[in-house]
């Protein structure tokens, strides 16, 4: 049956972390979605994740149900993830914190292209390289 | 207890929130908000990407947060020159009362008479049953919502109708709810007294909540639930309700009529008003018994005549 959509969250949360505090809580609560059950629900499903950053777009329909997917890792996690770093740089134009091989990039790219926009492999490294320069990253 | 919470919101050009997200989550080690829409449509299709977008972060409304709001700054004014003439604005901060955000939602959920006798009520809720009362409990959750829709209490009704003022009381029996849900409409049924009752979905995520509800309604074992193809149920049904989509309807047509016998109802809802004549005109063989409108739905019964 298609329901009427009120409400479009996205939000980025700690894999297997949800809880009812913000920003879970005030993003939810002000649609009046059942939290606790969106927090069990996205917990199970991102078991074996726990604590990795996870992209989440959460549909809310009139009778206030709901439904979620959930998404790659967001860029910065994997970069860092790639280079093995806690953060990215405090300045970025000047201190720089790694150096990504173009075949990192590519396979970041290529991890992310589902939920990118981009037309092509090419325009995804593209849109990843320059994440990774706001971070003080370089590319080889 | 946890004091306030400060809402730090950035408006920053799209190409910036991945990054700033990842700084804002590792200086609150929660989590951040991107977008969060109220809107009123029936397809995501129709939203527009902005160029601009509003990341939220939150920390306790303390005396650490200035010492935040400033890093937040320095982030934000290091990023500035990347992005030409777009504009860059400072955080803004307001506070939010903490509030027990696990259980405030549920004030959006009370119990709701659905036609003359039925109610339904979450378990939290406290209701006084008036004699008749056919009480059904339902959690709101995921995707299934929990009766109150229009498309759903109009089948209800429907099956109210058929049940106390054309069959004297007595559900026509066996029941077949296709796309069944949250099993709400096949559990009213069991509370009608329906015999026999097959409830089919084919999301296997639908049958496991309806038979914690079946469970929850302490109907166990009164409704055979599964992901069972419509093509492969035997058998003819007193009533056959389905709460789909009007070209799912229409698609299975066939299906459906074959599985109501002589005699019996066919209850079709999930049409939206604009395709009642679709939904009408794909069931040549029944005779049109009534046809109810709410807000934007229509829900159509039809009889197949006795042999």
């Amino acid at each position: 049956m298609a329901k009427k959509i009120t409400g479009y969250i996205k939000l980025q949360v700690p894999a297997g972390k949800a809880n009812p505090s913000p920003p879970i809580g005030p993003a939810l609560g002000q649609h009046g979605v059942n939290i606790m059950e969106f927090c069990k629900a996205f917990n199970a499903k991102t078991q074996g994740d726990e604590g990795t950053i996870t992209p989440v777009v959460i549909t809310v329909y009139a009778d206030r149900s709901f439904t979620f997917i959930t998404k790659t890792p967001p860029a910065p996690v994997l970069i860092k993830k790639a280079l093995g770093i806690e953060s990215g740089s405090a300045v970025p134009n000047k201190t720089k914190v790694g150096k990504l091989t173009k075949d990192q990039v590519r396979e970041i790219a290529t991890k992310k292209m589902p939920d990118l926009n981009a037309a092509s492999i090419e325009a995804a490294m593209k849109t990843i390289e320059g994440t990774a320069r706001s971070m003080g990253v370089e590319i080889a | 207890m946890q004091t306030d919470w400060a809402e730090i919101t950035c408006e920053v050009p799209a190409a910036l929130v991945e990054t700033l997200a990842d700084f804002l989550v590792e200086l609150t080690g929660t989590g951040v908000g991107i977008d969060n829409l109220h809107v009123d449509t029936f397809s995501l299709d129709t939203l527009e990407d902005t160029p601009i977008k509003s990341v939220k972060a939150y920390l306790p409304a303390d005396a650490a947060l200035e010492e935040a709001r400033g890093q937040i700054e320095e982030f934000l004014a290091r990023h500035r020159a990347e992005y030409g003439t777009c504009p860059f604005t400072p955080p803004v901060i307001r506070v939010v009362k903490n509030e027990d955000w696990a259980n405030n939602w549920k004030v959006h959920f009370k119990p709701v008479r659905i036609g003359t006798r039925m109610v339904i009520k979450p378990t939290w809720e406290d209701y006084q049953e008036l004699p008749g009362d056919l009480v059904i409990q339902i959690d709101p959750g995921m995707a299934f919502g929990t009766g109150a829709h229009p498309t759903t209490r109009m089948c209800l009704e429907s099956m109210e109708r058929i049940c106390y003022d054309r069959s004297c009381g007595t559900f026509p029996a066996p029941l077949l709810d296709v796309g069944t849900g949250s099993g709400v409409l096949s559990i009213a049924g069991a509370l009608m007294g329906a015999q026999g009752i097959v409830a089919v979905d084919i999301d296997p995520e639908a049958v496991r909540v309806t038979e914690e509800n079946v469970e929850l309604n302490g109907l166990s074992g009164a409704i055979d639930v599964s992901t069972t193809p419509l093509d492969r149920i035997a058998g003819q049904f007193g009533v056959v309700v389905a709460n789909i989509l009007a070209e799912e309807l229409v698609r299975l047509a066939e299906e459906l009529v074959a599985r109501v016998r002589p005699g019996g109802w066919l209850i079709l809802s999930g049409i939206l008003t604009e395709k009642e004549d679709f939904v009408r005109n794909g069931f040549p063989g029944l005779t049109l018994v009534e046809c109810t409108h709410e807000e934007e739905w229509s829900c159509i019964t039809l009889s197949r005549p006795a042999a």
